[in-house]
């Protein structure tokens, strides 16, 4: 044997005696399973490779002041006339909503974002026996007329065109059905009523400097006359702080995605429905003041777990999870709301009365459960 | 002919009638009601992810009703492991179930709150549907309709006819999906409502909001229907759309009755009359932004 293969044959053997003593790499058990659903809105551009922040416009000490304000101005832009002799004003214990209501119309706002929702109140998600007979909007006249009603927002000084993704905009109707319940004895199931379609609800979604802003945009709710019952004004005043330098962006989607499923504590076997995944400014509360929207990576996400034995699953509620995409070096506003709410929870939390606790006499086999 | 007293004071009898049978409805739909809430975020005991908001979402629901609601009071309210499934059984038919003394107990939850999981199935509408609790209690993570809750069941309805709820919110995934209604809500299954008024559920997976009960709350201090409050509150809007749909079943003695307490009831001010435990008529309204 010469040198060489003698070389080779000492270094393969000691290889596959290392390969023998080292454990093997430890398979995780079955990981969760991702599933990406997202279609991003064509208007978007491509993901920006550096972003500035985008602050709140209005201090949080004048925004009930400023929210009132915007209401008047949405009810002028809705000729809406509130009737001066019925007219309430009403902030609740926190200050943190106030409604102003008449007989038939009431505005209601957020005093820490100075968002605002329009309800007719002898409209909005009412079963009206005289429409009952008219077809409801298709979704070509209420995107038609949404348009109009987007223009007098404008105008008023309530968003901002260039803003919306009217492109993006998406529909849902209000629905009804009935059917008679079971008598004693009887058998079968019951026959339902036709489904009824009650109205025509169109959301168009807003972006900030090339970036969708999570919850915000305009909401608008069609009767069959194609009135407006209900519009909800989802937009915080906002301003692009230009005072620094654009931020760059510290990592690209493909690791924002790898960081997500790295870091979510799905249970094994557990199905992960990602129903969007974008690089937005992020506002986390309508209810909260903020220093600024975090530009990050939000994932919206559902996950289903596998009940054991049957063909169903745990199902989540649709949760979020962002992952910031700048350093920035500022610290978000506390919540009090938040605060508030704790403390409550340590008020009214009840201990169980121990005695009450059922000991079941059956031997029974464990139910429930993954 | 003599005229006897009762004949001359008739009218003034009558009067007298109608204004106290008058004042036992009104008084007894202005009488104390009290509710009931249970609600989970840590999932690791049962499985499922966990739902970081999901009590903040009862916490806000019952700060608004202390706020706003003065003839609601404090009936139960247990978080996490604290929250079993056994306190939504029926106890008359289910071994162990402990309805009586806490969800559907007199003077205890005339509202009743679940916020956390629910249960979906591979193919739905599947007929069932189950409060998926965050931690085991006696053996159990679940509770099931139809097979363990009637809610609301008096007279000779059955189950033991000692129900008192009048109001459930299922605030979890695929509560209330259009296809099993009768199953799972409706007397057929029977299924929930069997004398309760009304249930608020949801079509689809909501989101995992921290205010949705505390907006459906303001909305009805606001003046708003049970129904109306809750399709407001319970659609809401995220990022590109809005993603929940919030559904509301009412439970009625005749059609007619079943159109009039699902579009006026309201819990500012309950109707005293429970509905019909069988037979009665159910309509439901719901926004569609997708099902389960």
């Amino acid at each position: 044997m010469d040198t060489q293969k003698y070389l080779v044959a000492l270094l393969s053997g000691t290889f596959l005696a290392l390969a023998a003593c080292t454990p093997p790499e430890e398979k995780p058990p079955t990981q969760a399973h991702f599933t990406y659903h997202y279609k991003r809105p064509s208007e978007l551009g491509p993901i920006p490779k550096e972003i500035r922040l985008a602050l709140p416009s209005i201090a949080p000490e004048k925004a009930l002041e400023q929210g009132e304000q915007k209401a008047r101005r949405l009810a002028d832009a809705l000729g809406v006339k509130l009737d001066p002799q019925k007219l309430t004003r009403h902030v609740d214990t926190n200050n943190e909503i106030m409604t102003l209501r008449d007989d038939g119309y009431r505005f209601k706002i957020y005093a820490r974002s100075g968002m605002v929702k329009f309800r007719d109140t002898k409209l909005y998600n009412r079963d009206l026996d005289e429409q009952k007979s008219l077809n409801v909007l298709d979704d070509e006249t209420a995107l038609k007329r949404a348009n109009q009603m987007l223009d007098k927002l404008a105008i008023h000084g309530l968003v901002q065109s260039e803003q919306l993704l009217v492109n993006s905009a998406r529909f849902s109707h209000n629905k009804a059905r009935g059917n008679p319940g079971r008598l004693p004895n009887q058998t079968g199931r019951p026959k339902p009523g036709p489904i009824e379609v009650l109205d025509t609800r169109i959301f168009i979604p807003r972006a900030v400097d090339g970036l969708g802003v999570s919850g915000h945009g305009v909401r608008i709710a069609f009767d069959k006359r194609g009135e407006v019952t209900g519009l909800d004004l989802l937009w915080r005043d906002l301003e692009i702080d230009k005072s620094r330098q654009p931020l760059p962006v510290k990592l690209i989607m493909e690791e924002a995605i790898k960081r997500f499923q790295a870091e979510l504590k799905a249970p094994i076997g557990a199905e992960v429905d990602v129903i969007a995944n974008e690089l937005v400014y992020f506002d986390p509360s309508m209810r909260d003041s903020v220093a600024f929207l975090e530009p990050g990576y939000l994932f919206v996400y559902l996950v289903k777990v596998p009940v054991e034995g049957r063909d169903e699953f745990r199902v989540s509620k649709v949760l979020h999870r962002l992952i910031p995409a700048v350093d920035h070096g500022m610290k978000q506003l506390p919540s009090p709301r938040k605060e508030r709410l704790q403390k409550l929870r340590r008020k009214m939390e009840l201990p169980r009365p121990q005695k009450i606790s059922p000991v079941s006499n059956k031997e029974e086999k464990e139910e429930g459960g993954p | 002919m003599p005229i006897s007293s009762f004949e001359r004071h008739r009218s003034l009898i009558m009067v007298l009638l109608n204004l106290t049978c008058g004042t036992i409805i009104w008084s007894s739909a202005q009488a104390s009601r009290e509710w009931a809430a249970e609600c989970d975020e840590d999932y690791s005991e049962c499985g499922g992810s966990n739902l970081p908001n999901s009590c903040d979402n009862t916490d806000g629901m019952i700060s608004e009703i202390n706020d706003s609601l003065s003839n609601w009071h404090h009936g139960w309210y247990f978080t996490g492991g604290n929250a079993w499934p056994q306190d939504w059984r029926d106890a008359d038919t289910v071994s162990g179930g402990l309805d009586n003394p806490y969800m559907d107990a007199i003077g205890r939850g005339d509202l009743s709150v679940w916020s956390g999981h629910g249960t979906g199935a591979a193919n739905e509408p599947n007929g069932r549907w189950e409060i998926a609790m965050g931690h085991r209690h006696d053996r159990a993570c679940n509770t099931t309709s139809p097979d363990q809750m009637k809610f609301g069941e008096q007279a000779s309805d059955g189950f033991g006819n000692n129900g008192d709820n009048e109001y459930v919110i299922m605030d979890a995934s695929c509560s209330a999906i259009e296809g099993e209604l009768d199953q799972v809500w409706e007397n057929w299954g029977p299924g929930i409502l069997m004398r309760s008024h009304q249930g608020l559920a949801f079509h689809d997976s909501p989101d995992d909001a921290d205010d949705r009960l505390e907006e459906f709350i303001e909305n009805i201090d606001d003046g708003d229907s049970n129904k109306t409050a809750w399709l407001d509150a319970g659609e809401n809007c995220f990022l590109w759309w809005c993603d929940n749909s919030p559904m509301v079943i009412t439970f009625g003695e005749n059609e007619g009755d079943a159109n009039d307490r699902h579009n006026n009831e309201t819990m500012r001010s309950p109707r005293a009359d429970a509905p019909s435990g069988w037979g009665g008529h159910y309509r439901w309204s719901f926004i569609d932004n997708g099902s389960c």
